[in-house]
């Protein structure tokens, strides 16, 4: 994983139309926004359309990126989750939750060589963190993130008050931070 | 809005599901509340946290070579490496148009009187902010200085989709050449027009860029030799 000066070399390199830039930006990050379009569209062309769009929208913004502001992976990731929140509202779906997210899809395949060491680990860590989340609070979070759905309409998903649903997204949130500090503290 | 009404709104704002208009509020709210800005960043480390379990899957090969070409055309097509470009696109002529018709909005905004005439004219913004998607509208009146006549409007529009306008409407009756307008703001910040050419005593400059202008507090107007002759300060709609 790079230091935050070199995510910030990248992307200005990146801004500049590096084209080696673009390909370790491709090569770092596409299977993760890959991913998360699977989980959240739910089919490969719309995980491939969702790909190709981020890094054109990463592209016109590669110029604002501050690592100071927070790590490139989920600056990548929320420009991802953006996008394919506009897919989804366009479809006019029911929100996908991430049941698959402990199981993965046949559709699920090896991470790059470099992910492997550093994005997989992350991965798994953050995924023993949300098991530390109840089954409430992941519904809600999972509802709110992968759903792209206000606190109001996983108020109304839920069958839950309004109150009910921000305390538990905020205290999810919370936690997953607590319990991933927990296992950096643990796996240095 | 208090530190419990932006607590309340902390999670759907780092999701990014605030509706615009309260998004607005909050951002205010956060500028100037170190308490309410670390609980943010606390919640921001969750969702980075929750971003990054979702397993990695590797894309068709194929795609690769698409999203690397489709990058090339974007890069071919691109008129200026800094992002800041004249309106000359079909939409970019529409956003022109759109501005005009904000600028009417702030303009009538800031010679209201009545209250109710207000109250309508808060609702026109918001609704007009709402639904373009941006952060803010800034505007500044342009005030000669020096005994200079020159008059007119600044209008910054701040797009959270990276594309941020502002535009510039001077009357400089005294005026025939070339007039520079620059907008500038602390920590060096400076983001020029293109060239203003006068003509009839009027001018008028657009510009569209992917720099973050909330912070831009000043305009300056100086002739071709480079005196100032006017400026504008800068504040929000």
């Amino acid at each position: 994983m790079l230091e935050p000066a070199g995510e910030t070399q990248l992307m200005r390199a990146y801004a500049g139309r590096d084209s080696g830039a673009s390909r370790t930006l491709y090569e770092r990050y596409a299977p993760r926004v890959y991913g998360l379009g699977l989980v959240m569209l739910g089919d490969r062309a719309a995980s491939e359309d969702l790909v190709q769009d981020t890094f054109v929208k990463l592209w016109r913004g590669a110029e604002r990126f501050d690592s100071a502001r927070g790590r490139l992976d989920a600056y990548v990731l929320m420009v991802a989750r953006s996008l394919a929140i506009d897919a989804l509202r366009r479809r006019v779906t029911e929100s996908r939750s991430i049941r698959r997210l402990g199981t993965p899809s046949e559709a699920d395949g090896s991470p790059g060589p470099e992910d492997l060491a550093t994005t997989g680990d992350l991965a798994a860590r953050a995924r023993r963190a949300m098991a530390r989340l109840s089954a409430e609070q992941r519904s809600a979070l999972e509802l709110a993130y992968f759903g792209g759905r206000t606190t109001a309409e996983v108020a109304e998903l839920e069958g839950i008050p309004l109150g009910t649903a921000k305390t538990r997204i905020h205290a999810a949130l919370l936690r997953l931070r607590e319990a991933m500090a927990e296992t950096e503290e643990v796996e240095p | 809005m208090t530190c419990a009404e932006v607590r309340e709104r902390l999670p759907d704002h780092v999701l990014a599901m605030t509706p615009e208009i309260e998004d607005l509020e909050v951002r205010r709210h956060l500028r100037g509340c170190a308490a309410c800005r670390a609980e943010l960043a606390a919640l921001r480390e969750g969702v980075e946290v929750f971003s990054v379990a979702v397993p990695p899957t590797e894309p068709p090969a194929e795609l690769r070579d698409r999203v690397l070409d489709t990058l090339e055309e974007e890069w071919r097509d691109a008129r200026t490496p800094s992002g800041t470009s004249r309106l000359r696109a079909p939409w970019l002529v529409a956003a022109a148009a759109s501005l005009v018709l904000v600028a009417s909005v702030a303009w009538g905004l800031g010679q209201a009187r009545r209250a109710d005439r207000v109250q309508a004219g808060a609702a026109s913004y918001e609704r007009l902010l709402s639904t373009l998607g941006g952060t803010e509208f800034r505007v500044g009146a342009v005030r000669g200085v020096d005994g200079h006549d020159v008059r007119g409007s600044v209008l910054l529009y701040e797009s959270v989709w990276g594309r941020s306008w502002g535009a510039v409407f001077l009357r400089a009756p005294q005026t025939a050449d070339e007039l520079s307008a620059t907008l500038t703001g602390p920590g060096g910040f400076s983001l020029p027009f293109e060239a203003l050419w006068t003509k009839d005593g009027e001018t008028d400059g657009w510009l569209v860029t992917d720099a973050d202008l909330g912070s831009v507090d000043l305009l300056t107007i100086r002739d071709a030799s480079g005196r100032t002759i006017a400026t504008a300060r800068i504040s929000s709609a």
